[in-house]
């Protein structure tokens, strides 16, 4: 088809308004036109228009065009933007290099650039310092004050620094018995250590009441994980749900097999246990059977994840997380309060901190 | 009018841009730049002549598309 064949349409039409046409096109769809009426009454009132539009905005074309507005201006801001961003760029990749070269040379030129035992030695020094004013600098009252004497304070400020209980340690005797005696070098020390253990030993040592050994090794039958448990019995509700640390766990339907379904229906008002072991996982038991079963958790913590994948409800899921955050320790799923220990077998120290007393029982003890 | 239908029309009715520079301007296809020119006028007719036929349905509504 050759161009002069087209059949006109609007872009023909708008064309001749703007004069953009060649000749032979626009001879055309002048024909056209004077054929169809209705599109030449189209036609007229576009071209009016034009004609009121450039009217009106004559004695603002006549005068200058503001710089800023200029076409030219705009074509060449453009470009510029692109090119300041290039220019950008390779002022990064020009440092970079300089960088490196600056570097490369600087190994000759500077010796206190290359890891000479002196700076190793420094280094370390540094990781001390940083690693003392880690430990040190949340402090309000400074070890520094501490007395000599006040042995317990500093153990048990450093057994809250360090996360676990330096308990009885008597960890600088060491150090003031060999100040005591003199000792200044190792061959002096090493002749001093055996007298030292025996006396500490005497001193501070105790006797088993029972000298028998119980010690014995593991057999192949112990289950470590199911001897070092935490359990605690709840009772099953009449609709086959319990509770602990405010999770709901309910019996999965339909139960994996007929046997537990049987099991399962037998089992309200039962007393199971629940069983924390001590990798975090949880289990049920009746009468040493696991249950299978699942969980609802009455604590409900949005995720960070979830505010992601929601797009549309990113923003509320972000103010309920915010609200969530205001709540107390206990209604909050991962907060520090609430993580405790099991049992005082990870942290022989502490206490064991199961739940506090109830009202009843303090005042029944008091 | 919808501000890229008014300056495809200030742009090339006014201004005396050819369609080229127009689409070069503004950075977009000289394909929709007519098609916002045609878009802009029709619209602009059926404001200035009230509406009288804009639901008159138009003879050729398929376009060819180089």
């Amino acid at each position: 088809v050759r161009a002069a064949d087209r059949p006109v349409d609007d872009d023909d039409l708008h064309a001749r308004i703007d004069g953009r046409l060649p000749p032979e096109r626009a001879s055309i769809v002048d024909a056209y036109l004077a054929a169809h009426p209705g599109e030449r009454e189209r036609w007229s009132q576009y071209a009016d228009q034009r004609q009121a539009l450039r009217t009106a905005f004559n004695a603002r074309s006549a005068e200058p065009i503001p710089a800023r507005l200029r076409v030219a201006y705009l074509l060449a801001e453009r470009r510029r933007l692109g090119q300041r961003r290039l220019a950008r760029i390779a002022a990064a990749i020009g440092l970079l290099i300089l960088g490196g070269i600056g570097g490369w040379t600087a190994r000759d030129v500077s010796p206190g650039l290359t890891l000479s035992p002196s700076a190793v030695l420094a280094s370390t020094v540094f990781d001390d310092v940083i690693a003392a004013h880690r430990t040190f600098s949340v402090e309000s009252r400074h070890p520094v004050e501490v007395g000599a004497d006040e042995e317990t304070h500093l153990v048990q400020w450093l057994s809250k620094r360090l996360g676990h209980r330096a308990f009885g340690t008597l960890q600088d005797r060491m150090v003031k018995e060999l100040r005591l005696a003199g000792v200044s070098s190792v061959a002096a020390a090493n002749a001093w250590l055996p007298g030292f253990i025996t006396a500490y030993n005497t001193r501070f040592g105790r006797d088993p009441a029972n000298a028998k050994d119980l010690h014995r090794p593991l057999a192949q039958a112990d289950d470590l994980d199911e001897i070092l448990a935490w359990r605690e019995e709840r009772t099953v509700t009449r609709n086959l749900t319990l509770h602990y640390d405010r999770i709901c766990c309910s019996w999965t339907r339909p139960p994996p097999s007929q046997g537990q379904a049987l099991l399962a229906r037998g089992l309200a008002h039962k007393k199971v246990e629940v069983v924390n072991y001590p990798d975090g996982r949880f289990a049920v038991q009746f009468n040493g059977a696991t249950l299978g079963f699942k969980v609802f958790d009455k604590i409900q913590t949005v995720q960070p994840g979830a505010i992601i994948d929601n797009k549309r409800l990113s923003a509320v899921l972000e103010q309920i997380k915010a609200q969530q955050a205001t709540y107390p320790a206990r209604q909050q799923r991962g907060h520090v309060a609430r993580q405790r220990p099991p049992n005082n077998l990870e942290a022989p120290g502490l206490p064991s901190k199961g739940r506090a007393p109830r009202r009843g029982a303090a005042a029944a003890a008091a | 009018l919808p501000q890229e239908q008014r300056s495809v029309l200030f742009l090339i009715g006014v201004e005396d841009l050819s369609y080229d520079e127009a689409a070069r301007v503004l950075g977009v296809p000289i394909g929709t730049v007519m098609s916002r020119l045609s878009r802009g006028r029709e619209r602009l007719r059926c404001q200035m002549h009230g509406d009288l036929d804009e639901n008159r349905t138009r003879d050729a509504v398929l376009r060819r598309v180089k």
